[in-house]
């Protein structure tokens, strides 16, 4: 089950990455594509595969500082990482460290290549592994970044309860995610990869029983609209400016995805939000066995 | 008036006091036509903006009379109507009336919170927020246990208020969409001081 969800997955997001793309279109604005600055590929979220991409880390950012920012010592892991491009942002705001996590291997490639160019590279390092199985020790890091990836997991217990034990006593998980029950609208979405959105209150219960304590939930439904809207936007005017003939069927798909996006935000169902948790103290592992022996 | 009727607004009144500095952040956000359930003795009232144009404050309590509660109502800068009626019967408003639902400290206390939702969000328009700071169920696991094993006796003794409830799972239920909750540990006996804040929509 989770192989074949695994199998989708890379299908759908190695469609969707390309070092090319990215260079190609930083090339179109006229930056130096060896050399460019960070800021000069997230700002135009051309390495931000996130809902909302860099207005809405903005938006992250605002929302977990309410529990601290991050600080130049911290090591900061970015689980589902993609193209880097959240990670990032996040190493050249803050100076933290940062270790990017993916399922995807080619994206991983992409992620190393961008980062060496923007010569982040000593602070930021990239690992491939399965978000329900990370190769790291317990209690490593202070923060735990995961944006618009737990929908895509069935195992919810696995994959948080890898977070809490990787996460410091008293550190921070921010995600973003998307909630269910997802109408049909999102068909065309859902159609290309694994979607296992719960509601809100049954996440809260997710992340709740493995040792993480949710703090807070922003909405962040109409920025992700809005964000959608700018992109079919830009589309359409691509489309008027070019032949028919070009692009083919990979913009049938995406204009599909795009329109099913659209229409679910704006009807509202399954909407976007940021979650912030923290890792509660004493340790869970201490709680556990109480529990067992009694 | 009876003794226990002139008696518990007053005591009411002195225990919600511990609660007075997490009550701005939640009722400044209120503008329109409010709706308070749960008015109990208007601690409340002097909290509210300037966007309020009229507030109409149920409760079961009768506090007609109670010289603070008067007081209160007497400096409020807009016009606030008492109304003496528990909130899982039928409200009698019409439906889309309010633009804002506020309750703070009630849903531990109402038998049927499900129905009162549902009457709140029914007097809501479409559109409109419920504003809401609770008590409840902890989200530390130890700490909820507690408070399954202390409540039936809670609940007798503090007339009916309950500790364990999961309010963003009941808010939820109701239909209510949450654009922003918050749930942090106040002052005072873990059991008691899980608190949620948050703003819930009526589509």
């Amino acid at each position: 089950m989770a192989e074949q969800g695994n199998r989708r997955l890379t299908k759908f997001y190695g469609e969707l990455s390309s070092l090319e793309m990215v260079l190609g279109a930083l090339a179109l604005e006229g930056v130096d594509t060896e050399h460019p600055r960070a800021s000069d590929l997230y700002t135009r979220g051309f390495d931000c595969q996130n809902l909302g991409a860099f207005p809405m880390l903005e938006v992250l950012v605002s929302v977990a500082a309410e529990y601290g920012a991050p600080k130049p010592g911290d090591e900061i892991l970015d689980i589902g990482c993609g193209l880097g491009g959240p990670g990032r942002f996040l190493t050249d705001r803050f100076g933290c460290s940062i270790v990017g996590t993916d399922l995807l291997e080619k994206r991983i490639e992409i992620a190393k290549a961008l980062t060496c160019k923007t010569g982040l590279d000593e602070r930021i390092s990239y690992r491939r592994a399965d978000a329900t199985d990370l190769p790291f020790r317990a209690s490593a890091f202070t923060l735990a970044w995961m944006l618009d990836v737990s929908m895509h997991i069935r195992d919810k217990r696995g994959l948080f309860g890898e977070i809490a034990r990787v996460l410091k006593p008293g550190g921070l998980l921010v995600m973003h995610e998307q909630l269910g029950p997802l109408p049909a609208a999102m068909k065309p979405v859902t159609r290309q990869a694994p979607y296992i959105a719960p509601s809100l209150p049954q996440l809260i219960r997710y992340v709740d029983d493995s040792g993480l304590r949710v703090l807070s939930w922003r909405d962040t439904t109409p920025r992700v609209l809005e964000y959608f809207h700018a992109i079919r936007n830009r589309l359409l005017a691509a489309v008027a400016n070019t032949a028919q003939s070009e692009g083919g069927p990979w913009r049938e798909q995406g204009q599909a995805i795009l329109n099913g996006y659209i229409e679910t935000l704006s009807k509202l169902g399954g909407r976007t939000g940021i979650l912030v948790a923290q890792r509660s103290e004493p340790p869970p592992r201490r709680a556990r066995r109480r529990r067992r022996a009694r | 008036m009876g003794l226990r009727e002139q008696l518990k607004p007053r005591i009411q009144d002195f225990a919600m006091r511990f609660m007075d500095e997490l009550r701005p952040a939640t009722v400044a956000a209120a503008a329109g036509s409010v709706l308070e359930v749960g008015f109990g003795t208007a601690r409340n009232l002097e909290h509210y903006g300037s966007g309020v144009e009229r507030l109409t404050g149920l409760d079961p309590m009768p506090t007609q009379g109670v010289g603070v509660v008067d007081d209160r109502i007497a400096r409020a800068h807009f016009p606030v109507e008492r109304t003496v009626l528990r909130a899982d019967g039928e409200l009698p408003f019409d439906a889309g009336r309010f633009d804002c639902v506020v309750t703070t400290w009630t849903l531990c206390s109402i038998p049927e919170p499900e129905k009162a939702l549902a009457e709140m969000r029914r007097v809501l328009k479409p559109g409109g927020r419920y504003l809401f700071i609770e008590h409840g169920r902890s989200s530390r696991p130890s700490t909820a246990r507690w408070q399954d094993r202390l409540n039936p006796i809670w609940r007798r003794v503090m007339d009916g208020c309950n500790m364990n409830r999961p309010i963003d799972e009941i808010v939820a239920a109701a239909g209510f969409t949450l654009a922003s909750l918050d749930r942090f540990q106040h002052k005072g006996p873990a059991v008691l001081a899980h608190m949620y804040r948050g703003i819930a929509v009526r589509e």
